[in-house]
């Protein structure tokens, strides 16, 4: 019995380096045309019987979790790294180095994948040109392969390093004008050659997801830095918290400012004790005990202090409710800066009655220094407080724009407006 | 994730209308105090004319 499908099995060809005679690696199609030797850098042709064409001693290989040999799916497609390029590029000063592997597929041909700070991408070549030319002006649009791209960058790249089979025939060295567009998670890249010009397409890869598929435990250190083609993925956490805050903060701030309209309450009495040495005192009905009731105490003290013991009492008991006392003061006058006053001419009081019924709030001046003045006394109940809703709002209001705050430090980073690389 | 953030803030909310509407935490607190300890202890008393 046998399967409906068997595969065949996979077969690793392998040449001995012309050179050196070290067994190499044969795993790209026939229209790679260079061999590089992983051991003594002779650089051998394809098409003509792995002829030597140069050498280069003493590589140093670049940094990257690859190796030739290695198979994985990216974009869906079943790929073997058969070469690996180091690219230096000197970019407003500062030199950058990154390590493209060469790709190949039996059924997509060849591709790049390229590892750079713990960023993976992926690039293909594309017969896709620009809609408009003209020279490269930062941020500028760039409509290309059916999209609409932004320029990004512009440098020289110099290749730093050879290995394995390559589709061209390269020199350590070689240099080409490179310039980027952006849209994440795409770019477009114009590659200008000494002899020719090349269109390629790219696309950032999940590092998990890529490493995994290629068999590599990640065990490299984190990207310290924003790939010019990372999108931005704030989590599925942050994004609800965001979306949450956005459609609750207006709700919160209603509410708040609904309590903060409403919210004073209804008024019960108002009266004017005038000779607060001898005391006087009001009766008023408070109809909620599960409600705040509120007393204001106004009285014209101006650059000068009055005291007031209160006493709340029961109607109907007599009995004594609650003994409270509270001083108002109030100071004015003018110094270099101008005018300036210091305290308040109003007290407020809330409290929540211990019983529905009638009550009687006695109030004397309390201290024999204290200026007598008459006071006006406001009785509200029903007083609702707004502080929660608002400090609600603002807690929302953060959650909604902490997505964008957090998206715009991202994009900084990513066009270097950050000041982090500030000289 | 989205529905557990939405219920939350729909839960914070809702608290913070009611402790606003029935003033939760907004007494005076020397008031609140006095209600509280009693005046020569007969606030049970007034509790008993509800």
């Amino acid at each position: 019995m046998t399967d409906g499908f068997s595969p065949a099995p996979s077969r690793l060809a392998a040449i001995n380096c012309t050179a050196c005679g070290s067994p190499l690696p044969a795993l790209a199609g026939h229209r790679a045309r260079a061999m590089v030797c992983s051991y003594c850098g002779a650089v051998m042709d394809r098409h003509d019987a792995y002829r030597l064409l140069t050498r280069y001693r003493d590589m140093q290989r670049p940094e990257g979790p690859f190796q030739i040999g290695m198979t994985g799916e990216i974009l869906g497609v079943e790929q073997v790294i058969v070469g690996i390029v180091g690219v230096t590029a000197s970019i407003e000063h500062e030199d950058y180095h990154w390590t493209n592997y060469q790709l190949y597929s039996p059924t997509h041909g060849y591709s790049w994948m390229t590892w750079f700070d713990g960023h993976i991408t992926h690039s293909r070549k594309t017969r896709d040109m620009p809609e408009t030319g003209g020279n490269f002006a930062y941020k500028a649009p760039l409509a290309a392969a059916g999209r609409q791209f932004q320029m990004y960058e512009q440098y020289v790249a110099r290749i730093s390093y050879l290995e394995g089979e390559l589709t061209w025939v390269p020199a350590l060295g070689d240099r080409t004008q490179v310039i980027e567009a952006i849209d994440p998670p795409h770019g477009y890249s114009v590659v200008i050659g000494e002899n020719e010009t090349e269109f390629e397409f790219g696309t950032y890869l999940d590092r998990r997801e890529t490493l995994a598929a290629f068999g590599v435990a990640d065990e490299f250190p984190r990207a310290r830095t924003v790939h010019a083609i990372q999108p931005f993925l704030p989590g599925s956490f942050h994004t609800a918290l965001s979306g949450a805050g956005k459609l609750f903060a207006p709700v919160a701030l209603v509410l708040g400012l609904t309590f903060l309209v409403i919210g004073t309450g209804k008024k019960i009495t108002e009266t004017v004790i005038v000779d607060t040495d001898a005391g006087g005192s009001l009766v008023f009905p408070l109809t909620r005990a599960d409600r705040l009731a509120e007393l204001r105490l106004t009285a014209n003290v101006v650059n000068a202090w009055s005291w007031y013991d209160m006493e709340l009492i029961h109607e109907e008991s007599e009995e004594t409710v609650a003994e409270f006392d509270k001083g108002l003061e109030y100071y004015e006058g003018y110094d270099s800066d101008g005018r300036w006053t210091e305290g308040s001419q109003t007290a407020t009081f809330r409290f929540k009655p211990p019983a529905a019924g009638a009550y009687r709030l006695t109030i004397t001046t309390g201290d024999p220094k204290s200026a007598r003045l008459p006071v006006r006394v406001e009785v509200r109940e029903n007083v609702m407080l707004s502080r929660y809703l608002f400090g609600l709002s603002i807690f929302f209001i953060l959650c909604w724009l902490s997505l964008w705050f957090r998206q715009s430090r991202f994009e900084a980073r990513r066009w270097g407006d950050d000041g982090e690389d500030d000289d | 994730m989205t529905r557990i953030v939405f219920v939350v803030f729909a839960l914070a909310t809702g608290g913070a209308t009611y402790a606003g509407l029935y003033g939760i935490g907004g007494e005076d607190a020397q008031i609140a105090k006095s209600i509280r300890s009693g005046s020569g202890g007969r606030v049970g008393y007034i509790g008993g004319v509800k």
